[in-house]
């Protein structure tokens, strides 16, 4: 597989797995329920992306792997790392607020945080795509 | 602070090369060596040797600070 695959490949997986928890974390807020769908899809989604990019970068050469992951590519993802951790941080307010104010309940709050916390750097990540970055 | 200017493209098009050949050359992505000489991305000190060796240049050929305002 060539570099070009394998970068289209972690590409749409990461974006589709950025999407499906952005989804997942949004449906828990609008419905009022904690697991809106079944709680197993953003595990579920996040392993298979895992196995997916892990499975093809195996299958590919290693210089086609490195070039997939080169440093432009890597430069990207530690910023959608610093964009995710800064997203994780605004969670504990606001959410905290909205707990205070009885707009969510806990377990809700337990749902969203972590959904919306995983698809914060893949949603970079996919906005670094668009851009024509990675 | 002044920012990194480059001569990339001049001297891949001097040598004949698209960008994805240098960038397989180098063994980098295209975007990468797009990036670059669009000044979107600042590559690292080891990239922009890897980058000058692959162009039979020095890398003070390629690259160089641009004068502040």
């Amino acid at each position: 597989m060539t570099a070009t695959g394998l970068t289209l490949i972690r590409n749409s997986a990461f974006s589709a797995l950025g999407l499906i928890l952005l989804a997942y974390g949004l449906a828990v807020i609008l419905t009022g329920q904690p697991d809106p769908v079944s709680p197993i899809i953003p595990g579920a989604a996040s392993a298979i992306t895992a196995l997916l990019v892990t499975a093809t970068a195996r299958a590919a050469t290693a210089k086609a792997a490195r070039i997939t992951w080169d440093e432009l590519t890597r430069s990207e993802w530690a910023r959608a790392m610093q964009t995710g951790w800064w997203v994780a941080v605004w969670m504990y307010p606001v959410f905290g607020l909205a707990l205070f104010t009885d707009l969510v309940t806990p377990a809700q709050t337990f749902a969203a945080m972590g959904t919306l916390t995983g698809a914060a750097p893949f949603l970079w990540f996919l906005l670094a795509w668009l851009r024509g970055r990675v | 602070m002044a920012g990194l200017a480059n001569e990339l493209r001049a001297h891949r098009v001097q040598r004949g090369l698209t960008q994805a050949e240098l960038a397989e050359a180098v063994g980098v992505s295209r975007k990468t060596i797009n990036t670059i000489e669009n000044r979107v991305f600042v590559p690292s000190t080891l990239l922009a040797l890897r980058i000058a060796r692959c162009l039979g240049a020095s890398v003070h050929d390629i690259f160089m600070l641009e004068e502040d305002d």
